[in-house]
């Protein structure tokens, strides 16, 4: 039984560890919108608080006594009776090193490409803010400012002309000539990854086919308007392909 | 207490099924029931209509297009577009959107009504729940043409021929020029090539539905001009001539290439990049790319079913135009005037049918005109020729005969000795031309675009200092 | 898609939805702790409206008091429970307060604006859950209806503690230490079934085809079962959901389905209708989910056939 609290309390002591550690080095950007940054290390520092407490009772309690904190009163007696002594039982203690074990084992790795596959791509995004986009100079918006401001314009036509500087992942399915056409990609999370939203714009140029899936590209060009399956969308066209690192913020927040 | 104890009363009953199971049983079943009376009672909301052109003026060539908010089942739309007054056409499905061409071009001045009966399916099944039905209103054709001509930089404007006050409409706003430009033959769009930086040239593209230009190929190290359309309106042939900008080299010789406007994409006629080539012409049925190749001297016979060429020798290097039928194609040929030192131009027509590409003249070698220009009217069975008669010197002007494809013989339609004539654009219907006049003699003359008709004899100035008038339909 | 591009996928997904859940949890827990400490078993018995359905609709609107989203709305009923509210008030709460909070209008009008979807995802939750809560009060005795825990909880204690004379005061380091000891029970109690249904989540995402579900988009009828499969599986948190709801409504879902989306998912999804098992009885945890699917799918295809936008 007291094996059981000790493991307990260092589960907690680790997973408040393990949540403060992926906001200090950033990892947290893989996983949640920024915006619950905070959320996620109140929930790091209660972890650590509830497992220190818990460390300070198990050692000011007398060996053998399990049932009773010392010189309170017992109030959790029916509790005890029915939910295993407020302990949890190992399949519990299990179930929650399960977040531990795949933090810390596996390596941390934001979505790319291959989540597309079964959670899809949008051309347009009908989100909240586009009229904001307008407002940010052209070189200066994100792939998710592009997206806005297409989906909010009226006159698609507008955008015919105008310089684009955007970095994203390449992504193509069946629907891209690959030699030609690649998808800009980004994921925007506006929770966390579960609800990740793949969107793009189109590139064209004449490189893409030597681009790998996934790869990281910076690419600098002009939007024009054109026809893509039957649909006439605002199409970048490349005067410029790099490849550049991952970015420290893989996701775009809307 | 009293209702404690019925309800424990209850609950001794109902022993396995308390008060509360029963009550989310019968809720359930009653959600149960109100989801399948509205699945029965149907459908009240339909599909509905996102876009329907045209609206307003509409050439007489026009596409009806309807788009939905869903992908359309092809089958269920038969029988359910109809115009008024009643036009034939044909009727098309291509995911969300229907497309309903003319058979033949519409009345011109007539407002149509259309009608989309209530009924069209979605491929999930909703319906169109109400007709949906507008007007349009078919304008006469117009004619396009370039100018200023006596300043430096040209732009495209447009010209009602048949009302004798009009005002020439500005269709393009461009700072370094329009160079060249073709009209798609259902009239909806035009595309033109303007000049950019550094002597590059783009291909721009000209929407009348819309009255909107938007870039359909930015050539930056090469000059993209002459460009062709493909009738269906796909595809757009071009020359393209490399700039050698990083090399100094200067212009090189130019290129047959091919733009998808739907997508953009651009690539060489021929994947052999020391194919050169000039003046892309297409077969009415889109099928055959015609183009004169220098270093074969000839002109090279591109068809697209079976990616086969053909060669017709000529070392005129001209191209000149396929009948509406498909059938002929002319170029020119020098020839000495037997027993004189005169030379003159007349034209060959090549059966581009015919497997051997037989050739035949339109007029006798001993015919002593010189034919300098020449125009296909619609039936492929009679042409506008400019012609300089026999009599007259080369100086002097060049004037209209209609000539009759069978016989040679031709009739004098426009012939004024102190004008010269030429670029002739027949009209759709073929019973109108534009044509340029210069005046001879004249200080300060500019080409002028002039108006025919061919059924009441009638000759009017459209408009001065303006060139290459093109009909719109 | 080979094995360990899944695995990483799945791991990625876990632990996005786990931080953000549990971050919530934990958040609930405090919240839920500040009741402990501050409410009192008569505050309730005195602010509750006499009339049940008074009673239940003011339950559906305690949201705007503890903003909490459907991770952290449960130890804070489990709490109220343990205070004495009506099992019926409660799950009024407890459906409704992850949309009616101000925190849900504030991201649902930031999504749409102000038009049919955020008035229909209000008053379409409040329905639902004044529903749910009158069948509920069909049953008043929390005995038949409550996990043991939760009850044991109620009958023995810990509303008790000031009023409780006969016990020895605690010092404050015993209180600190035993309500630790409490959290850090509630946390595992609560714990393995988030756990459990954010493996569930990330797993359905992992393997089956979004795509596959938006091909449904079309029909008024299919489209809203599909959003509520979506709403169940993706088990994103309501504070958010709108704005993924915006990007169905790309794919083509009609406004109808969007509400089936926004009104389900908060109330049921993998990972909240697991931990609800940790106040309600099995059977219950079954109402609970059953009666809004049928609930949000009437309305969202009554809506879809029936109402031009």
């Amino acid at each position: 039984m007291r094996t059981r609290r000790w493991f307990q309390a260092a589960l907690m002591l680790l997973l408040g560890l393990y949540l403060l550690e992926t906001l200090l080095t950033g990892e947290i950007a893989f996983y949640i919108n920024e915006r619950f940054n905070w959320l996620a290390g109140l929930a790091g520092f209660t972890l650590l608080a509830l497992g220190t407490l818990n460390v300070i009772a198990l050692l000011s309690e007398p060996e053998g006594d399990e049932s009773t904190l010392q010189g309170a009163p017992d109030l959790l007696p029916a509790a005890r009776g029915v939910a295993h002594g407020g302990t949890a039982r190992w399949y519990v203690l299990a179930l929650l090193s399960l977040p531990l074990i795949l933090g810390v084992f596996l390596p941390a790795q934001p979505l790319g490409a291959a989540a597309i596959n079964n959670s899809g791509i949008a051309f347009s995004l009908n989100v909240s803010g586009g009229d904001q986009a307008f407002s940010i100079a052209p070189t200066q918006r994100n792939v998710l400012d592009w997206v806005r401001a297409f989906s909010s314009s009226t006159n698609i036509d507008e955008f015919g002309g105008q310089p684009a500087d955007l970095i994203g992942f390449v992504y193509r399915d069946v629907r891209f000539d690959e030699a030609a056409e690649f998808m800009l990609t980004r994921f925007t999370v506006s929770c966390c990854v579960a609800d990740a939203v793949a969107i793009g714009v189109i590139v064209r140029s004449e490189q893409a086919g030597g681009l790998a899936a996934d790869s990281w590209v910076r690419v600098q060009g002009r939007f024009e308007v054109r026809d893509f399956l039957g649909q006439r969308m605002p199409i970048l066209i490349a005067e410029s392909i790099e490849s550049v690192a991952m970015p420290e913020r893989p996701y775009l927040f809307p | 207490m009293a209702q404690k104890r019925s309800l424990n009363w209850i609950g001794y009953t109902y022993s396995r099924f308390d008060r509360l199971d029963l009550g989310v049983g019968l809720t359930i079943l009653a959600l149960l029931g109100a989801i399948l009376l509205t699945l029965l009672r149907g459908d009240h909301v339909g599909i509905s209509v996102r876009r329907f052109l045209p609206q307003g003026l509409a050439s007489s060539q026009t596409v009806i297009q309807i788009a939905f908010d869903e992908p359309l089942d092809p089958r269920s739309v038969e029988g359910k577009l109809s115009l008024t007054p009643e036009a034939a056409g044909a009727l098309s499905v291509v995911g969300n959107q229907l497309e309903w061409r003319p058979n033949s071009p519409l009345q011109q001045g007539q407002v149509y009504t259309v009608r989309l009966e209530a009924g069209v399916r979605a491929q999930s099944g909703r319906l169109l729940l109400e007709a949906h039905a507008w007007q349009f209103r078919v304008r006469a054709p117009q004619v396009v043409f370039m100018a200023p001509v006596d300043q430096p930089v040209q732009n495209l404007f447009l010209i009602d021929p048949n009302q004798p006050d009009a005002q020439p409409q500005q269709l393009t706003f461009s700072e370094l020029g329009v160079l060249s430009y073709d009209v798609l033959p259902d009239g909806s769009r035009i595309v033109y090539s303007e000049l950019g930086e550094l002597r590059t040239a783009h291909l721009r593209l000209y929407d009348l539905r819309t009255n909107s230009a938007l870039t359909l190929l930015e050539c930056r190290t090469a000059a993209c001009t002459t460009p062709a359309w493909r009738p269906d309106g796909n595809v757009v042939a071009f020359e393209r001539s490399e700039l050698n900008l990083d090399t100094g080299a200067g212009p090189g010789a130019p290129r047959i290439w091919l733009v998808d406007v739907n997508t953009g994409i651009s690539r060489p006629l021929f994947a052999d990049n020391q194919r050169l080539g000039y003046s892309p012409r297409w077969s009415p049925d889109g099928a055959i790319l015609a183009s004169y190749d220098a270093n074969v001297g000839g002109i090279v016979l591109f068809d697209f079913e079976n990616n086969r060429e053909r060669l017709i020798r000529t070392p005129q290097g001209e191209v000149g135009q396929f009948s509406p039928d498909g059938r002929w194609l002319f170029f020119p040929k020098i020839i000495q005037l037997a027993g004189t030192t005169r030379y003159v131009a007349h034209f060959v027509l090549v059966d581009v049918q015919s497997e051997l590409l037989v050739q035949r003249d339109l007029i006798p070698d001993s015919d002593p005109n010189n034919d300098v220009e020449l125009a296909w009217l619609p039936d492929s069975r009679r042409l506008i020729a400019t012609r300089r008669p026999p009599e007259i010197t080369t100086m002097q002007g060049a004037q209209l005969h209609l000539i009759d494809l069978e016989t040679g013989a031709a009739t004098p339609l426009v012939t004024d000795s102190d004008y010269s004539s030429g670029q002739v654009a027949v009209s759709p219907s073929g019973e109108q031309l534009a044509f340029q006049r210069f005046a001879l003699g004249q200080s300060g003359a500019r080409p002028q675009i002039w108006f025919y008709d061919l059924n009441t004899s009638e000759l009017r100035l459209l408009v001065n200092n303006a060139t290459l008038p093109r009909w719109l339909p | 898609m080979d094995f360990n591009t899944q695995l990483t996928l799945f791991s990625t997904r876990f632990l996005g939805i786990f931080i953000e859940a549990v971050s919530f949890l934990l958040l609930g827990t405090i919240v839920s702790g500040l009741i402990e400490v501050f409410v009192r078993k008569e505050d309730i018995a005195r602010f509750m409206p006499r009339r049940p359905f008074a009673a239940i609709a003011a339950g559906s609107f305690l949201g705007f008091l503890f903003p909490v989203c459907e991770c952290g709305v449960v130890p804070v009923t489990r709490k109220l429970y343990q205070k004495g509210l009506p099992v019926s008030v409660g799950v009024a709460f407890l459906l409704a307060a992850p949309v009616m909070n101000p925190i849900v209008f504030a991201s649902t009008y930031a999504a749409f604006g102000f038009g049919p979807i955020l008035i229909g995802r209000f008053a379409i939750t409040f329905i639902m859950a004044v529903t749910v809560g009158l069948l509920f009060s069909l049953e008043r005795s929390p005995v038949k209806l409550l996990q043991p825990r939760a009850l044991m909880a109620m009958a023995g204690g810990s509303g008790k503690i000031a009023p409780q004379l006969d016990a020895p005061p605690l010092t404050f380091g015993q209180g600190l230490l035993r309500a630790a000891r409490v959290a850090t029970d509630e946390f595992f109690d609560m714990g393995r079934y988030l756990v459990m249904g954010t493996a569930l989540a990330a797993a359905m995402q992992t393997l089956f085809s979004q795509e596959q579900i938006r091909a449904l988009a079309s029909d008024p009828s299919m489209s809203a079962v599909a959003m509520a499969i979506m709403a169940f599986v993706l088990s994103i948190c309501s504070t958010t959901d709108a704005i993924l709801a915006l990007s169905f409504a790309n794919f083509g879902f009609p406004t109808g389905s969007l509400l089936t989306f926004l009104t389900f998912g908060p109330m049921v999804d993998i990972k909240a209708t697991l931990m609800y098992l940790s106040i309600f009885k099995r059977r219950l945890v079954i109402y609970l989910a059953i009666l809004p699917l049928l609930m949000s799918l009437l309305f969202g295809i009554f809506i879809n056939l029936n109402v031009r936008f």
